[in-house]
C-alpha cells in the first residue's frame, strides 16, 4: 500500500527529474498546434505553401525529364508526356511541409544555444525537401510503370515510414552530437538553455 | 529507466533504430499487407464497439485498399436504405509501425518491463485509433460533402463546433495520423515509469523512495 504523500513525492521527483524534457514537450505541442492552424489557413495556404508545392513539382519535372521520365508540369499538377499516360498532383500534404514543421518545431524546443542547433535544423530541413523531391520523383515513375496497388504503397507507406524514420534518426544522432559536445553535460541534451 | 542512463544509451539506440527497428518496420509491414491489417480491423471494431456504443460501427474486411470501418447513418433527403462513411484501415498503419520500431528499439531491463510497455502502446494506441475514427467519421457526418455526394440541402450554419472539428480533424489527418506513434509511446513509458515503480513496491512489501 503506498501513502497518498510518497504518491504525490514521487510524481513532483518525476517533474524534477524529467524537467527539461517536460517542458521539450510542451514547446514544441504548443508550437505545433500554432504552426499548423498558420498552415492549415486557407490564406496563407493559398499565398505561401503553394508556391512552395508548385516549385516542388518544377523541380521534380526537372529531374524527371533529366533522367529520361518526359513531363509537362502545370501548376502541382505533373502529367507524363508519351504514350503511357499518367497524372499525379501535388496535394498540400505531398510537399513536405507538414513534415517540416514537426522537424523544426522539435528543434526549437530543443533546450539547447541557437548557435549549436541552427546548422543541423538547417541541414535536416534541407535534407527533408531533398528526400521530399526523390519522393515525388519515385513516385511519379511508380506511377507511369506500376499498378496502382504499388504506387498506394509507396504513396502511403513507404515514404512516410522512411520520413519518419529519417527524422528520428537525425533528431537521436543531433541529441548525441549535443551531448557529447566538450561544453554541455554529458548526461543532459535537453538542459536549460545557455543565458 | 533513469534520465542519465537514457542519455547514456543515445549510441545504442541510433544502432538499434537501423538493426532491431528497422526489422520489426520490415516485419510488421509484412504481417499487415499479408492480411493482418483483417485482423487489427476486427480488434479495433470490437473495441470501438465498446468504446463508441453510441456509434453505429462495423468493420468490413478486405484487401488493404478496401478493408474499412462502416458507420452507417440516415440524412434527411438521401436514401431511404441510410448510408455508409468509411474510414480506410490501411491508413492506421503509419503510426503503428512506429510504435513497432520504437517499442523493438527500446530498452529494458527484462522481458516482462518489455511486454509491460508493449501493452501500454497497445492501450494507448487503441485509444489513438478510437478517436481517429470517430473524429473522421463526424467530421464527414456533419460536413458539406456528403450532402453535395447525396445532392442534399446541406445548411451551413458556420457553427463554432463545426469549425472545431474541422481544425481538429484535419489536424489530425495531416500530422497525427503520421506523427501518433511518438506521443503514443511517450504516454506507455511515462505511465510505465509510474506503474513499474509501483510494482517493485507492492513484490517487495517494503516503501522505497
Amino acid at each position: 500500500m503506498i501513502g497518498q504523500n510518497e504518491e504525490t513525492s514521487k510524481i513532483k521527483a518525476f517533474f524534477q527529474e524529467y524537467r527539461a524534457e517536460i517542458k521539450f514537450v510542451s514547446i514544441f505541442t504548443i508550437g505545433l498546434v500554432i504552426a499548423f492552424l498558420l498552415v492549415n489557413n486557407k490564406r496563407f495556404a493559398d499565398n505561401f505553401i503553394r508556391p512552395i508545392t508548385v516549385a516542388e513539382t518544377f523541380v521534380a519535372s526537372k529531374v524527371l525529364n533529366l533522367i529520361g521520365y518526359p513531363n509537362r508540369q502545370e501548376g502541382a499538377f505533373l502529367s507524363s508526356a508519351n504514350e503511357k499516360f499518367f497524372r499525379m498532383e501535388v496535394r498540400n500534404n505531398c510537399n513536405g511541409v507538414y513534415e517540416s514543421i514537426v522537424f523544426l518545431m522539435a528543434f526549437i524546443a530543443i533546450q539547447i544555444p541557437w548557435r549549436r542547433k541552427i546548422g543541423w535544423m538547417s541541414f535536416g530541413f534541407f535534407l527533408f525537401h531533398v528526400i521530399n523531391e526523390l519522393r515525388l520523383i519515385t513516385l511519379f515513375i511508380i506511377g507511369r510503370d506500376y499498378s496502382a496497388k504499388t504506387f498506394v504503397f509507396f504513396h502511403e507507406t513507404f515514404w512516410n515510414f522512411a520520413l519518419v524514420i529519417m527524422t528520428l534518426a537525425i533528431f537521436i544522432f543531433c541529441a548525441y552530437q549535443v551531448s557529447k559536445a566538450p561544453s554541455s553535460s554529458v548526461e543532459s541534451p535537453l538542459r536549460e538553455a545557455d543565458a | 529507466m533513469k534520465r542519465a542512463e537514457l542519455y547514456a544509451q543515445l549510441p545504442l539506440l541510433m544502432r538499434r533504430l537501423f538493426t532491431l527497428g528497422l526489422g520489426a518496420a520490415i516485419a510488421f509491414f509484412v504481417f499487415w499487407y499479408m492480411g493482418g491489417h483483417n485482423l487489427w480491423g476486427h480488434f479495433l471494431g470490437f473495441c470501438l464497439k465498446i468504446t463508441a456504443f453510441f456509434y453505429d460501427l462495423r468493420f468490413v474486411p478486405g484487401d488493404s485498399e478496401h478493408a474499412a470501418i462502416l458507420h452507417h447513418m440516415f440524412i434527411e433527403g438521401g436514401p431511404a436504405s441510410g448510408i455508409d462513411l468509411e474510414f480506410k484501415i490501411n491508413l492506421l498503419s503509419a503510426h503503428m509501425v512506429e510504435v513497432v520500431t520504437l517499442l523493438a528499439m527500446w530498452p529494458t531491463a527484462n522481458r516482462m518491463a518489455h511486454l509491460r510497455l508493449a501493452l501500454w502502446c497497445l492501450l494507448f494506441t487503441v485509444l489513438y485509433q478510437t478517436f481517429d475514427v470517430l473524429i473522421q467519421l463526424h467530421v464527414q457526418e456533419i460536413g458539406p460533402k456528403l450532402a453535395t455526394r447525396f445532392e442534399v440541402m446541406w445548411e451551413y450554419d458556420g457553427s463554432l463546433w463545426y469549425k472545431f472539428i474541422r481544425k481538429l480533424s484535419n489536424f489530425d489527418k495531416f500530422i497525427l495520423r503520421y506523427w501518433a506513434g511518438f506521443p503514443i509511446f511517450l504516454c506507455a513509458l511515462v505511465l510505465d515509469h509510474f506503474t513499474s515503480k509501483r510494482l517493485k513496491i507492492t513484490e517487495s512489501g517494503k516503501k522505497k523512495n
